[in-house]
């Protein structure tokens, strides 16, 4: 059986004016179903780049991405975009909310955007995992009234509602406090056990480690050994 | 959801929505009172030209070369139509024509008055016809001082216009017989003028001639002052006369009538060389015969009374159907009728018949338009920068939405929607506005002295008038400015990728 997630040889290239700059130079990464994958690193080791590769947001300069064994890189946009929609979740560094919709219609929002449930029905299932991420009180609090601890539960309350097979973090805890920060690792530890969803998140704090089951480390672009 | 993320976004960027939303108002009521103030120019002049002056169609002699007989200059000659008793009858005949008027129109040297030989000669613009008849077509005479003459009665109608000018001219001062004298005959602005200082006439002379004619002059009453119903700023130069005394001045006697001996013939060809010829005492006279002018050629027959009941130089025709599709089939039908029965007759719009003065009006409506164009391609300009800068400022917004799933698509119609939804409230606020200032001031009537502006307002008042049709071209021109606006800005939206939202954070 392969796995859910094959990356093969996968180099990724920026330039500056005329100066190459290689953010990932050559990865291999095979990642299964269900796992709770922790992608570690310094700053500037190509960790974000990675995400945002195996998160249909940026496409590598060279190399093969394999999502459920389809090769990501000769699809069109479309398709990108809703592969981004019905199978992978996305939570930002940064949170990412829409600052118009409150909390309960920025987790309904990837649902509205499927058209396949009904409007009662997605305002249900948002606010059943509002519930579970501890937000019942604040499903009417826009982005702008919520501390960021609570902006990031609504973000991946967000990028569970789908029902997606992969949910990939970007350094989730990088704007938030140690213990706002543990708690959120906490519930995606949590989620990943009880919804068997696959959790990759990216981040460079050591402490952190604990909640993953699997960790791999780069640097400078390469998978450390 | 996606008119609600619209509708909330505007709300939240109050300042940008209300730029857009005060450049689309403004744009949206001066683009439909411009509209209204086209709308009244085009039925007023059409009232004008059509209903009060011209008809939709004028018929002349094929031998008019030049068609613009309102504009030609003094001395052109406008052409006596030679069929004109069938033209009549073609134009009674045919299912498209309300009404028709003969008439004849030319620009005569006004002699001095009956007792100041010395005066200077003036020009004097001259309307010929039947003025009950003229009065029932177009009821566009409004007598000042003294009345219309009936039927029969020679006179003239001097245009309180030119009454002023041949005053101010020659210090002589017309006004109708069996009229009290008034001081309020004298000019506007003359204030100091008595009645001993003035020469008071009651006739004018003119002398009509044409490159066709030799001249010939008339002396006719002054029946009325008046001034034109409507439009007199445009009109006022032009002054109305009977149809019998316009003919004694053209000399448009009975050509077929006319017998020319060929001693008189002979003595008009006479060598001018040999002035002595003139006066031998015998003139060959063999052979003569009696010849018919043919009925075109008008000649000379002074101390004859025998001018042509039928000699009429134009017809004004007004149409059922004012609709110009429908009026360019009348004529292209008209004029083959004429040259299947071999008539000297061809129609030609008001237009053509108008000449550079309808060139003028469709240069002034031109203007309108580049000018309103003009405002709303700045519009334009200034809604697309702001909802440009305004995209640039919402990537990382709009690239997490992509980064969640949303297609281009999606963008584009919530962006498309925030532009409509602003369209609909300023611009729809600024069509309203417009309709209800433009029935204010159509209420209100506000005195327009400017005579360029009289062109435009098609009266001496401003009452712009706003239809049901002006607002769908409002509707329409907003929808255009908004479609117009956003593309840009969309294009700058299709651009944003799920990348954004990490990078520009």
């Amino acid at each position: 059986m392969s796995a859910l997630i094959e990356i093969e040889n996968v180099k990724k290239t920026y330039y500056l004016g005329k100066i190459a700059v290689p953010a990932l130079r050559g990865i291999n990464l095979s990642i299964e179903k269900g796992e709770l994958l922790s992608i570690i690193g310094p700053s500037g080791s190509g960790k974000t780049t990675l995400m945002n590769i195996i998160g249909l947001i940026d496409k590598s300069t060279d190399g093969t991405v394999r999502i459920a064994g389809e090769d990501i890189g000769q699809m069109p946009d479309q398709v990108l975009t809703d592969l981004r929609l019905n199978k992978l979740g996305f939570i930002f560094q940064t949170f990412n909310l829409v600052p118009v919709l409150n909390a309960l219609e920025n987790v309904e929002f990837p649902l509205q955007l499927q058209r396949s449930a009904g409007k009662k029905n997605a305002a249900g299932k948002a606010a059943q995992l509002l519930e579970q991420v501890g937000l019942k009180d604040y499903m009417l609090h826009r982005p702008a009234e919520l501390s960021g601890g609570q902006r990031q539960r609504v973000a991946i309350a967000r990028a569970l509602i789908t029902d997606p097979d992969i949910v990939l973090a970007d350094e989730p805890t990088a704007n938030l406090d140690s213990v706002t920060g543990k708690s959120i690792l906490e519930l995606m530890k949590e989620m990943n056990r009880s919804l068997g969803t696959t959790f990759i998140f990216s981040t460079h704090n050591r402490d952190v480690l604990e909640y993953a089951r699997r960790i791999v480390t780069l640097k400078d672009g390469l998978l450390a050994a | 959801m996606l008119l609600k993320i619209a509708r909330r976004n505007l709300l939240r960027h109050k300042g940008k929505s209300l730029v857009v939303g005060i450049i689309l108002f403004i744009g949206s009521l001066v683009m439909t009172i411009g509209s209204a103030t086209v709308t009244a120019m085009e039925k007023n002049v059409t009232r004008t030209f059509i209903d009060s002056f011209m008809g939709d169609i004028t018929i002349m002699s094929k031998k008019q070369k030049n068609e613009g007989v309102f504009m030609q200059m003094m001395g052109e000659t406008t052409e006596v139509m030679a069929d004109y008793a069938k033209t009549a009858d073609i134009l009674s005949g045919h299912q498209d024509v309300d009404s028709f008027i003969p008439y004849c129109y030319s620009i005569p040297m006004m002699l001095a008055g009956n007792d100041n030989p010395t005066g200077y000669p003036a020009i004097c613009a001259i309307y010929a016809a039947e003025l009950d008849q003229y009065q029932k077509m177009f009821s566009n005479i409004s007598p000042v001082e003294g009345k219309l003459p009936l039927r029969g009665e020679r006179g003239i109608l001097l245009s309180k216009y030119m009454r002023d000018m041949y005053y101010l001219v020659n210090q002589d001062l017309y006004y109708p017989a069996n009229t009290p004298f008034s001081a309020q005959y004298f000019p506007e602005g003359i204030t100091n003028a008595r009645h001993e200082d003035v020469s008071l006439k009651h006739n004018i002379v003119l002398m009509g001639y044409s490159a066709r004619n030799s001249s010939g002059d008339v002396s006719v009453p002054v029946r009325a002052v008046f001034r034109w119903t409507r439009l007199d700023n445009f009109w006022r130069e032009v002054s109305v006369m009977d149809i019998a005394s316009y003919r004694e001045m053209m000399n448009y006697r009975i050509g077929g009538d006319i017998v020319i001996s060929r001693q008189e013939s002979r003595l008009l060809e006479i060598n001018t060389d040999n002035p002595e010829a003139m006066f031998a005492e015998k003139i060959e006279t063999a052979g003569i015969t009696a010849q018919k002018v043919s009925k075109p050629e008008f000649s000379r027959a002074a101390g004859k009374d025998d001018f042509d009941n039928n000699a009429w130089e134009l017809i004004a025709v007004k149409l059922k159907d004012h609709n110009q599709k429908k009026r360019a089939v009348t004529i292209r039908e008209l004029n083959n009728i004429f040259t299947e029965k071999n008539i000297d007759a061809k129609a030609v719009t008001w237009e053509t018949f108008a000449g550079a003065m309808a060139g003028f009006i469709k240069g002034i409506r031109t203007g309108l338009f580049v000018f309103v164009s003009l405002i709303f391609i700045v519009a334009i300009i200034i809604i697309m920068n702001t909802l440009a800068m305004s995209t640039l400022e919402r990537s990382a917004e709009l690239g997490m939405m992509r980064a969640v799933g949303a297609r281009r698509k999606f963008i584009g119609f919530m962006l498309l929607g925030e532009t409509f939804t602003l369209s609909a409230i300023f611009g729809g606020l600024g069509i309203i506005c417009g309709g209800l200032m433009s029935a204010i001031f159509s209420y209100l009537k506000l005195p327009v002295k400017n005579e360029m502006m009289q062109i435009i307002t098609g009266n001496a008042w401003y009452a712009p008038e706003f239809t049901a049709a002006d607002a769908l071209t409002g509707i329409i021109l907003l929808i255009l400015v908004t479609v117009l606006s956003v593309i840009y800005p969309l294009r700058i939206s299709f651009r944003i990728s799920p990348l954004d939202a990490v990078e520009r954070n």
